[in-house]
């Protein structure tokens, strides 16, 4: 199971802040939701994200997912090109109807040898309903990802959500931990790691703010002083992600 | 003199990577027939168990002065020099 | 075993391997279990398991303290191994011997 640090923690933070930021506090991987100032995101050019993946690995650090809050950005082929080349699984929130969607975008992540996962909070009859989805579709272009909150109702329940999710949960994301960790008494996080260890998860666990209160605490726990890279030229040996449109 | 001399320790504020040698290294300070109270966010037999380990299980006295549900503070009473006291000067 | 076998053969075959293959690490990361959960979750994942298996244990320190634990309450039961020794990350491979 690899710890990962969400960019949700320090939405501000360079790409080369967050990997700093994972190697003082142990994280094995770092969770790039798309529109914080890392700059990863499905407008960057397969090059800028090949570069990016390259940088994150010469630092030990892996990139365990890309989250997307636009679920239509799926079926645009950049997407699953863009998760290829970074050789991570894109997440998304399945909120509303969405099974066209997913529908269409499984043949394209087949197709650039990525996956697409499926974020939802652990419900057992929609992982129940995802499960048709992903065994339909074509063999690792779909999974799960567990969205879990400190006593929320799926927390207490941790190992009929993994018999549920029957292997296909590679990605998790916990409103918590860090610098909320103390706080979190009692709110089934020990039986959630139990279950997990038990299960043999091997996927990725994140740890993201539960609250946007609490981003100065996630900031200082990281190491931020002031702001990241307040006063600080960048190094001539940094990688600048690009923001551009890619011509089709 | 027979002031006691009594360190109180709160440990809840501080990570819990840095806790443990911070105890060791309070208790170790003490004299014999001093005290440490010891101020935590969660049962610590372990404490019980690791100074049983490194300093003999007559060495001290561990009492629970309060025993949770949030806290537990415990009275720990030295009651012979350390292992490396002893092993130095006298 | 063939694809057509009873469901129960495949769980009774699945069993006599263990549930989960010994291929298969256990992880069990402690850095984001609060203090008052932590050392209960760690003897509770313990006693889950069969004796030959193991888990690894992950923290952000050396968790000298649990061993002396597991040294006073499970004498003779348990097998530590360091497999990482930090200086950020620690992880120890705890199994459970015995019967």
């Amino acid at each position: 199971m690899r710890l990962t640090l969400s960019s949700a923690a320090a939405p501000d933070a360079s790409f080369d802040d967050l990997l700093a930021a994972c190697t003082r506090r142990g994280f094995a991987a770092v969770e790039l939701e798309a529109g914080h100032a890392h700059g990863v995101s499905p407008s960057v050019g397969l090059e800028a994200a090949s570069a990016a993946a390259e940088r994150a690995a010469r630092a030990g650090i892996g990139i365990a997912a890309l989250r997307l809050d636009d679920v239509a950005s799926v079926t645009d082929p950049r997407t699953p090109r863009l998760a290829a080349a970074l050789g991570a699984p894109v997440v998304v929130r399945i909120d509303g109807d969405v099974a066209s969607t997913v529908r269409a975008a499984a043949p394209l992540f087949a197709e650039a040898g990525a996956t697409l996962l499926l974020a939802c909070s652990g419900d057992v009859d929609e992982i129940g309903r995802l499960r048709g989805w992903i065994e339909a579709a074509p063999t690792g272009a779909l999974g799960l990802a567990w969205d879990v909150t400190p006593g929320d109702s799926q927390i207490r329940v941790p190992a009929a959500v993994l018999e549920a999710a029957a292997g296909h949960i590679r990605h998790i994301r916990l409103h918590g931990g860090g610098p909320e960790t103390m706080g979190q008494e009692g709110l089934g996080v020990g039986r959630l790691m139990s279950a997990l260890a038990l299960s043999g998860y091997t996927g990725t666990l994140a740890l993201a703010p539960s609250d946007p209160r609490f981003r100065y605490a996630w900031g200082a726990w990281l190491g931020r002083r002031g702001g990241w890279g307040c006063g600080s030229k960048t190094g001539s040996d940094t990688v600048v992600i690009e923001s551009r449109v890619e011509e089709r | 003199m027979n002031d006691e001399k009594r360190v109180v320790l709160d440990v809840r504020p501080v990570p819990p990577k840095d806790r443990f040698d911070m105890i060791m290294g309070a208790y170790e300070a003490l004299e014999p027939g001093q005290v440490l109270d010891l101020l935590v966010d969660h049962d610590p037999e372990c404490m019980y168990y690791t100074l049983k380990a490194t300093q003999g299980d007559d060495a001290f006295d561990f009492e629970y002065l309060l025993r949770g549900p949030v806290d537990w503070r415990v009275e720990v009473r030295k009651l012979a020099p350390s292992p490396a006291e002893e092993a130095g000067a006298g | 075993m063939n694809p057509g076998a009873h469901a129960l053969d495949r769980q009774i075959n699945d069993n006599e391997e263990g549930s989960v293959s010994e291929n298969t690490t256990r992880e069990l990361d402690v850095r984001v279990i609060p203090p008052r959960e932590k050392h209960p979750t760690i003897f509770q994942t313990f006693l889950a398991l069969a004796p030959g298996e193991s888990f690894v244990l992950v923290n952000d320190h050396d968790p000298k303290p649990l061993r002396y634990q597991f040294e006073f309450q499970y004498p003779g039961q348990f097998g530590w191994e360091y497999l990482e020794q930090g200086p950020t990350v620690w992880r120890v491979r705890i199994s459970r011997q015995g019967a």
